[in-house]
């Protein structure tokens, strides 16, 4: 029952039709929809996809960005609905490019693919702060920390991170994720990080499996 | 361990210290084979082949090669630490081939083109261009102010990576002092080729003007290099330096002749990521004269850019990353003979190229954007970039190589050349946005740089690297930054000019500039904007 508007919202989402999206939520919703579903099979189903065509290349960067706009405008909606009938998110997302770094675009997306996984994300933007990473982890109660960078200089910032959650002693507390052109598995071992994905898509899903293995 | 290094039919034997990376212990003996992604394990262009003897496979190489590859004895350089003698042999392009621009005004320069000779003890000077992948230099008589003989080399701190980053982040990493070795001999090696050419002696060279992006002069100096990778990106020293060349480079050189007498000067920058090179560019192509609005664009690996006249001018730089230099493209290589750098579809075939008309090696810079321009043309690839279902898996067939290997062109390398023509396509957006001009106002386009002395305008306007409204409008200057520091060299006046230029410019950040980031969303599709 309802299972085509749900298929037809996913296939707008893909498109990027955020207008469409935005209408066929509040149609759901009036129909009775429960907002569980419209947000799994509806709006996430439609960003998995997104993902694993972005992950073989099918699709690009602006595809996944104005699928997630999409996406975005739909749970603006959705969101106060899933508040009332009591959804929690997969877990919470603290994200960020280190310190000295300016980078966004590559950590946005990753921020949009997790949020597209069912996670809820905190963006504490670029140029970040060890210090910001972790009080703003402290602070939203989350379960994972993912850092970018996109300068090879900029990389050891990551480490300074970890080190920090290390001396604190709140290392074992977070998962800690690690990404950006110029980082490898190898420099994720190295400085101690739980896990490292070549790409977006992969990050979430990583992120999703780690949290719900933890 | 006692290793025998085999470069062509020359063999040489280095020593490779216990835990040390065969890369590093080549590059300590003077061995410098590139390595651009600055010996991470990616770029695989340090890779040797192993001819006799064991050397143990690392992680790295299982990513990097096939069985196949493994068992002829390919390795990478970077990660291989020897645990016994053994013979390896380079796999490197021959770099003395290396296509590099020396002039702005020549179209064909072999190095080897000589004009007349000077005046009877005339003072002579030489004009530098160091460019982070190669060096041209010239050497120019003071008075009649004529160029009496050119040369071209590679710079060999790209054993040291690529691109400026990796550069910094070597020089952080303790080999300050062996980048400045490395520029230093090449200049030195440069000079007296140059002397070579000539039959004159070194005793008559008064100066040596040196234009450079801010990190190639950075590391000439000896500054360290700590600030420039990092947000603000300050810089040492961008001012006007003049300096005895002697006593820059006696430190780090203490058993080579450095003749005596000579001054270098650089050349003023605008910031840590606009340098000196950017404003030779703009005083050749007269920024201080021009009513405007001009643009001047160096398409690198840091797309360069400035827009304005004399009144007022704004720069800035964006990241195009390696791939119109054939870096990130699966079958891509340098301007080496070989290199398709020229390419049309005609009826389902591909019409090719190549660099000195030699058998297909790969696909060069040019070579990537005109094969771009075509698969977009006849809907091959569309608008968003996807190479159609034929093609998805495998890439397009582009040539064979002489032993029929195929060169092909594959769906990520599309994708590689959609992030650099959306970052240099955004970024002149930006700078015509911030100074308050279209496109249609701008009265001329200087394109600065080995790419753009060679690029096709139209298929660089065909995949929206370059905007229409830029048509017909486009200048090629070839080697400004070279051409710069000759004028330099022969005029005090245009130094103090090109101080101004570098002072009065005001640089502007697209790091985290909104409308950067939309535009770059925008210029990412294959239409016009």
């Amino acid at each position: 029952m309802g299972m085509e508007i749900l298929e037809e919202m996913s296939s707008f989402l893909q498109k990027g039709r955020a207008k469409n999206v935005k209408a066929l939520v509040s149609q759901a919703l009036e129909e009775g929809i429960d907002p569980k579903a419209i947000l799994n099979e509806g709006l996430l189903s439609g960003m998995m996809v997104i993902g694993e065509k972005f992950k073989k290349n099918e699709v690009f960067v602006p595809e996944v960005l104005v699928a997630a706009r999409a996406m975005n405008a739909g749970l603006t909606i959705l969101e106060p609905k899933l508040v009332e009938v009591g959804n929690e998110p997969v877990g919470k997302v603290v994200i960020g490019t280190v310190k000295g770094d300016l980078h966004d675009i590559g950590k946005n997306l990753v921020a949009m693919m997790l949020k597209g996984a069912g996670f809820e994300v905190f963006d504490i933007g670029v140029d970040a702060d060890p210090e910001k990473f972790i009080s703003e982890a402290e602070e939203k109660g989350a379960d994972v920390i993912c850092m970018s960078a996109l300068l090879t200089t900029t990389m050891p910032n990551m480490k300074v991170v970890i080190d920090q959650l290390q001396e604190k002693g709140l290392r074992d507390k977070y998962i800690v994720m690690v990404g950006g052109a110029p980082v490898n598995e190898a420099f994720a071992q190295q400085i101690g990080a739980d896990y490292y994905t070549p790409d977006a898509a992969t990050a979430a899903e990583v992120a999703r499996d780690a949290v719900l293995a933890k | 361990m006692e290793i025998k290094v085999i470069s062509g039919s020359k063999t040489k034997k280095i020593i490779c210290l216990e835990q040390e990376t065969l890369l590093d212990a080549m590059k300590r003996q003077n061995i410098y084979i590139p390595a651009y992604c600055g010996g991470r394990g990616t770029c695989k262009k340090c890779r040797v082949r192993l001819r006799e003897g064991q050397l143990p496979v690392t992680a790295a190489d299982r990513e990097a090669f096939s069985k196949e590859q493994l068992e002829d004895g390919m390795r990478l350089s970077c990660f291989a630490r020897p645990d016994q003698d053994c013979t390896v042999e380079l796999c490197t392009e021959d770099e003395k081939d290396f296509k590099i621009l020396t002039s702005g005004d020549t179209a064909t320069s072999d190095g080897q083109d000589r004009t007349e000779g000077p005046e009877p003890n005339e003072d002579l000077g030489i004009a530098v261009d160091i460019g982070t992948t190669t060096i041209a230099m010239e050497l120019v008589a003071l008075n009649s102010k004529k160029v009496l003989a050119r040369d071209s080399r590679i710079n060999h701190q790209r054993a040291f990576g690529a691109d400026v980053i990796s550069r910094i982040q070597a020089s952080v990493d303790g080999e300050k002092e062996a980048l400045q070795r490395s520029i230093g001999n090449d200049l030195l090696d440069g000079m007296e080729e140059l002397l070579k050419q000539t039959g004159m002696g070194a005793e008559r060279i008064r100066k040596m003007t040196v234009a450079a992006n801010t990190t190639m002069c950075h590391l000439l100096m000896g500054y360290p290099c700590n600030t420039l990778g990092v947000a603000p990106f300050t810089p040492v020293n961008i001012d006007v330096i003049r300096e005895d060349l002697k006593s820059v480079l006696a430190p780090v050189l203490p058993n080579r002749t450095i003749p005596e007498g000579i001054e270098l000067i650089i050349l003023p920058g605008i910031s840590t990521y606009v340098g000196a090179d950017i404003v030779a560019g703009l005083l050749v192509s007269h920024f201080y004269e021009e009513e405007g609005p001009c643009m001047l664009i160096d398409l690198g690996t840091n797309g360069e850019m400035a827009i304005g006249g004399k009144s007022r001018r704004i720069a800035t730089s964006t990241a195009a990353g390696p791939a119109f230099e054939g870096g990130n493209i699966s079958c891509g290589t340098g301007s080496v003979p070989g290199a398709i750098c020229s390419v049309s579809y005609d009826k389902g075939y591909m019409e090719w190229e190549t660099i000195g008309n030699q058998p297909p090696s790969g696909i060069c810079g040019t070579g990537v954007l005109d094969i771009t321009a075509e698969l977009v043309k006849h809907d091959i690839v569309d608008e968003t970039g996807l190479l159609d279902d034929d093609y998805f898996d495998l890439g397009v067939e582009i040539a064979r190589k002489a032993d029929g290997e195929p060169i092909l062109f594959t769906q990520k390398d599309v994708r590689e050349i959609q992030l650099a023509k959306a970052a240099v396509r955004a970024g002149i957006q930006v700078l015509l946005k911030r100074y308050g001009a279209e496109c249609d106002q701008i009265r001329t386009v200087y394109l600065a740089g080995g790419f753009g002395f060679s690029l096709d305008v139209e298929k660089a306007i065909a995949v929206g690297l370059l905007p229409e409204g830029f048509r017909g409008k486009i200048k090629i200057a070839g080697n400004s930054s070279l051409e710069g520091a000759r004028v330099c060299l022969l005029c005090e006046d245009m130094l103090l000019k090109a101080r101004q230029l570098a002072r009065e410019t005001l640089e502007i950040s697209l790091g985290n500039d909104p409308d950067f980031n939309e535009c770059y969303m925008d210029a990412m599709y294959f239409e016009s904007l």
